[in-house]
C-alpha cells in the first residue's frame, strides 16, 4: 500500500471534517416551502428564497384541542425587568385560557436573527417573535418569515391604540411586519459630579466644548466620553451623529450607494472624528470596550460622560441617584441634519411579529395579541422598566417611574436617523459595525475609515 | 538447474508475490471500505457544497443566492481584515507550535520516567482538557478584567504600570487569546506525549546516561528522534487546530477586537458566515484555510517524517 497516498487521503478526510464540522452553513439548496401555499416564487437566481408567505391567514387549529403557542425573546424573566412583566402576561393569559400553552424561549438579540432564519429553513419557526427592526429582520416580511400584520388591527381591536410613527417604523411597502411594543431614545449621561470636579460649567453642545470638556475630566483624573469602541453601542453612535453631519438626504444617497470617500462632507465628518478621538475624548482603551464595560464604567464613577439608551434608566445605581443629567448628542462641525443637540429615537426597538407558523394559528394569536396589548400590562412594562411606549393613549402611575425616564421626556433635542438603520441595505447592515470598530482604533486614518465605508458597497 | 529452469522459478515466485500483493491490496480496501465509504458520503458532498457555496453571492440562509464566479476570490485578496486575521493567525499559530509542542514534549518525557506522584501530575495536567470552552473563557476572564487577577496582584506587587485592560488593549489582546491556548494546550499535549514516550525503552536511556548523556540529551537526542513521527501528529493536530478551532476562543474573550488586533482567520469566518451574513464569502475564506490546511499539514508531514528507517 502507498502510505503516502492513504495518509493524503486521510488527511484530506479529515480536514474537511474538522472545517466542515466548524463551518459549512445549510445548502442554500435548503427550500422550505410555506406550509399554507404553493411556492411560485420564479427562480431568478441560483438558489430560490422561501416562497413569500400567505396574506391571508390559513385554517385555524381544529377547536376545542390544546394549542401551543411558541414565543421567542430576548426578554429574559431572569435577569430583565421586561422579562418579567412578559412572564406575567403569559402566565395569566394561560390562566384566563387553560386550552392554551405560552411556550417562551430566550435568545439573545444577536442570535436572533440566526435562531428565526434556520428554523424558519426547518418549517419549526416559532409563532411569535417579540424582536427589533433593525438589519435581518428587516427582510423578515419580503423573505416569507412573517405575515403581514396590516388586516389584523382592525380585527383585533387595535386600531387606533398605536402611534403612527410606530406603525410606520414597522412598515415596509405600506405592510406592517409587526406591532411595535418598545420604543428607545439615547441621549448622553453627564455624571455631573465628575464635572463639577472638572470645572465644566454646563453641558458641552458642541465637539469643541465636548473636546474641552473631555481634557478638563481627563486632566481631574476621570475618563471622559465612555462608549462601547468594540461593538454596537459605539457603531450606533458614529452612525447617528453621520447622519446629524451630512443630513438626510446626502447620508439616504451614501448609506444606499457608498461613495463616502468621493464625498466633501462625509470625508470633512470623518477627518473631524479622528481628530475627536485622538484629542482623547474617548475612554482611554475604547476601541476594546463593549455594552457592559461602558456602563460598569460609567455607573462606578469612573468616567464623566456616557452615550446610554432608554432601556439602562432603571438600571442606574442609587449612588448616582440626583447626580446624572441627560443632554443631546453634541453637534459635529457643519452639521447638516441637526439645528442643536440630537439623539437617534425610534420605535424600532421591540415589535410583536407573527410567523409562517403562527399564521396557522390566527385565532390563538388574536386572543394572545389583544390579551398583551392590554393597558395595564403596557403601563407594567413603562412603570417598572421605564420603557418609552409606543401607544397614542396610555395611563400609568408617573409617581414610580425612573427619574432619569421623566428626565428625558423633558429634553429639548433634535430626533435624527440612525443612518445604517435607515438607509443601508441591510445585508451591510451588521458589517458596518466592523467598520466603526476599527474607525476607533487609534492610529487608523480617515482614509482607511473611508476606504473601509466605500468597501461595504463593492 | 539450468539458467532456463533458475529463470523459471524466479518468475514463478515473482508472480506468486504480486499475486499476494494483489490479494493483500483487496482484502486490505475491502476491510476499510465501509468506514471509508461512509466517511466520504458524510464529507464529500458537503466539501463540493462548501466550494460552490464559495461561488455565490448569498447574504442570508432565507435569501436567494446568486453565481458570482471567483468575486469572492477577489475581494478575499483584496480584503484588508483577511490579511489581518492571515497575520494574526500566523502569530498564533508560531507561538502555540513553538511554546505547546517542546514544553509538552519535555513534561511528558519527564512524567514517563514516572517521577513520584507521577500520576496525580498527570491528572492535574489533563484538567484542561476536561474543561468546555466557555467555562476555559470564564476563567480567563477572570484573570483578564480591568480588576481581575492578574491586574490584582500586580498592584499587590508594585507593578502598577504594567496594569492593563488586558482583553480590551490593542497591544495584549491576541496575547490573551493566545495565552488560553497555551495553558490548556501544554497541559493536553504533556499527556499524550506521556502516553506515547512511556513506550520508549527505558534501556535505551539508562545506555545513554551510563555515556555520559544529560537529560537535555536524553530528551532531544534520543526520546524525540524515536518520537518524532508521533512529534509530527501532535504538530498536525496542533496546527489544525489553530488554524480551525481557535475561533471560540476569540469569540468568547474579544471578538476579534479591539479593531481587528485578535481577529484569525477562523473567527473572521465565523463572522462573515454569521454576523454579517456574507455566506458565500465566508465559505471562500475557508476554502483558503482547507487549502492552507492541506498544505501546512503535508508540509508539517514532509519535515517530520522518521528518516532512520530503511
Amino acid at each position: 500500500m502507498n502510505k503516502t497516498k492513504l495518509s493524503s487521503i486521510w488527511i484530506i478526510l479529515i480536514l474537511a471534517a474538522l472545517l466542515l464540522g466548524a463551518c459549512t452553513p445549510a445548502s442554500p439548496t435548503a427550500n422550505p416551502v410555506a406550509p399554507t401555499q404553493p411556492q411560485d416564487q420564479p427562480a431568478t437566481a441560483d438558489t430560490q428564497a422561501p416562497a413569500a408567505a400567505p396574506t391571508q391567514p390559513s385554517a385555524e387549529q381544529p377547536s376545542g384541542e390544546r394549542v401551543t403557542l411558541n414565543l421567542i425573546s430576548n426578554w429574559d424573566a431572569g435577569s430583565d425587568p421586561k422579562g418579567k412583566v412578559l412572564q406575567t402576561i403569559a402566565q395569566d393569559f394561560m390562566a384566563a385560557n387553560p386550552d392554551v400553552e405560552i411556550k417562551i424561549e430566550i435568545v439573545p438579540d444577536t442570535d436572533m436573527a440566526t435562531k428565526v432564519e434556520t428554523s424558519f429553513l426547518a418549517q419549526q419557526e416559532p409563532d411569535i417573535i417579540l424582536h427589533n427592526w433593525l438589519g435581518p429582520s428587516k427582510d423578515w416580511l419580503a423573505d416569507g418569515v412573517v405575515v403581514p400584520l396590516t388586516p389584523y388591527i382592525k380585527e383585533w381591536g387595535l386600531e387606533g391604540k398605536f402611534k403612527e410613527s410606530a406603525l410606520s417604523d414597522f412598515s415596509v411597502d405600506g405592510e406592517l411586519a409587526a406591532l411595535p411594543i418598545e420604543g428607545f431614545n439615547w441621549p448622553i449621561w453627564y455624571n455631573m459630579d465628575i464635572l463639577e470636579k472638572a470645572g465644566v460649567a454646563a453641558i458641552p453642545t458642541t465637539w469643541d466644548e465636548l473636546t474641552d470638556a473631555a481634557q478638563k475630566i481627563r486632566a481631574a483624573g476621570f475618563q471622559p466620553f465612555v462608549i462601547g469602541g468594540k461593538d454596537w453601542t459605539g457603531g450606533d453612535w458614529f452612525l447617528t451623529v453621520i447622519t446629524a453631519a451630512l443630513g438626510n438626504e446626502q447620508a439616504a444617497d451614501l448609506f444606499a450607494n457608498g461613495g463616502f470617500s468621493q464625498n466633501a462632507d462625509a470625508k470633512a465628518f470623518v477627518e473631524a472624528f479622528v481628530k475627536m478621538r485622538d484629542a482623547g475624548v474617548f475612554a482611554d482603551n475604547v476601541e476594546g470596550l463593549e455594552f457592559e464595560s461602558m456602563n460598569a464604567m460609567f455607573f462606578e464613577g469612573k468616567a464623566g460622560m456616557v452615550h446610554g439608551g432608554s432601556w439602562s434608566y432603571a438600571e442606574l445605581p442609587k449612588e448616582l441617584d440626583g447626580k446624572v443629567q441627560l443632554g443631546g448628542i453634541p453637534l459635529p462641525p457643519n452639521a447638516k441634519g441637526a439645528t442643536k443637540p440630537f439623539w437617534y429615537s425610534s420605535f424600532e426597538a421591540k415589535g410583536f411579529w407573527v410567523t409562517r407558523n403562527g399564521s396557522a394559528k390566527l385565532d390563538t394569536i388574536q386572543k394572545f395579541a389583544q390579551f398583551f396589548f392590554q393597558d395595564k400590562y403596557m403601563a407594567s412594562f413603562v412603570e417598572q422598566t421605564a420603557m418609552v411606549h409606543p401607544f397614542t393613549n396610555l395611563e400609568y402611575d408617573a409617581s414610580v417611574l425612573s427619574p432619569l425616564f421623566v428626565q428625558s421626556l423633558a429634553l429639548d433635542v433634535d430626533t435624527v436617523e440612525h443612518a445604517s438603520v435607515a438607509w443601508a441595505p441591510t445585508n451591510v447592515f451588521d458589517a458596518w459595525y466592523d467598520v466603526t470598530a476599527n474607525a476607533f482604533v487609534p492610529g487608523t486614518s480617515a482614509e482607511d475609515i473611508l476606504k473601509a465605508m466605500d468597501d461595504l458597497y463593492q | 538447474m539450468s539458467v532456463a529452469a533458475k529463470t523459471s522459478t524466479t518468475r514463478s515466485a515473482r508472480a506468486s508475490r504480486s499475486r499476494l500483493a494483489l490479494r493483500r491490496q483487496v482484502t486490505f480496501w475491502l476491510m476499510i471500505a465501509p468506514a471509508v465509504l461512509l466517511f466520504s458520503v458524510i464529507m464529500i458532498g458537503p466539501l463540493i457544497n462548501m466550494f460552490r457555496v464559495s461561488t455565490l453571492d448569498w447574504r442570508g440562509i432565507v435569501k436567494p443566492s446568486t453565481f458570482v464566479g471567483l468575486k469572492n476570490y477577489l475581494r478575499l485578496f483584496q480584503d484588508v481584515h483577511f490579511y489581518r486575521a492571515l497575520a494574526n493567525t500566523g502569530i498564533h499559530l508560531a507561538v502555540t507550535t513553538l511554546v505547546v509542542l517542546p514544553v509538552s514534549f519535555m513534561l511528558g518525557f519527564f512524567l514517563s520516567q514516572r517521577p513520584a506522584g507521577y500520576r496525580f501530575l498527570r491528572t492535574v495536567f489533563f484538567i484542561p482538557g476536561m474543561l468546555s470552552a466557555p467555562a476555559l473563557a470564564m476563567i480567563f476572564l477572570g484573570l483578564y478584567l480591568p480588576d481581575g487577577i492578574i491586574n490584582h496582584y500586580l498592584r499587590l506587587i508594585g507593578l502598577d504600570n504594567l496594569v492593563h485592560v488586558w482583553l480590551a488593549d490593542r497591544g495584549t489582546a491576541l496575547g490573551a487569546v493566545i495565552a488560553v491556548d497555551l495553558w490548556g494546550g501544554i497541559g493536553w499535549y504533556t499527556v499524550l506525549f506521556f502516553a506515547s514516550l512511556s513506550n520508549v525503552s527505558k534501556e535505551l536511556y539508562e545506555a545513554a546516561q551510563i555515556d555520559g548523556a544529560s537529560y537535555w540529551t536524553l530528551i532531544w537526542r534520543i526520546a524525540f528522534p524515536i518520537s518524532i513521527d508521533f512529534f509530527g501528529v501532535m504538530v498536525v493536530l496542533l496546527f489544525l487546530w489553530v488554524l480551525m478551532g481557535s475561533a471560540q476562543n476569540v469569540l468568547l474573550l474579544t471578538g476579534g477586537g479591539p479593531g481587528d488586533s485578535s481577529l484569525t482567520l477562523g473567527f473572521y469566518l465565523y463572522r462573515q458566515a454569521f454576523a454579517n451574513r456574507f455566506l458565500g464569502y465566508s465559505q471562500t475564506i475557508g476554502v483558503f484555510i482547507f487549502a492552507v490546511g492541506i498544505l501546512g499539514t503535508l508540509l508539517v508531514r514532509r519535515i517530520t517524517r522518521p528518516r532512520f528507517i530503511s
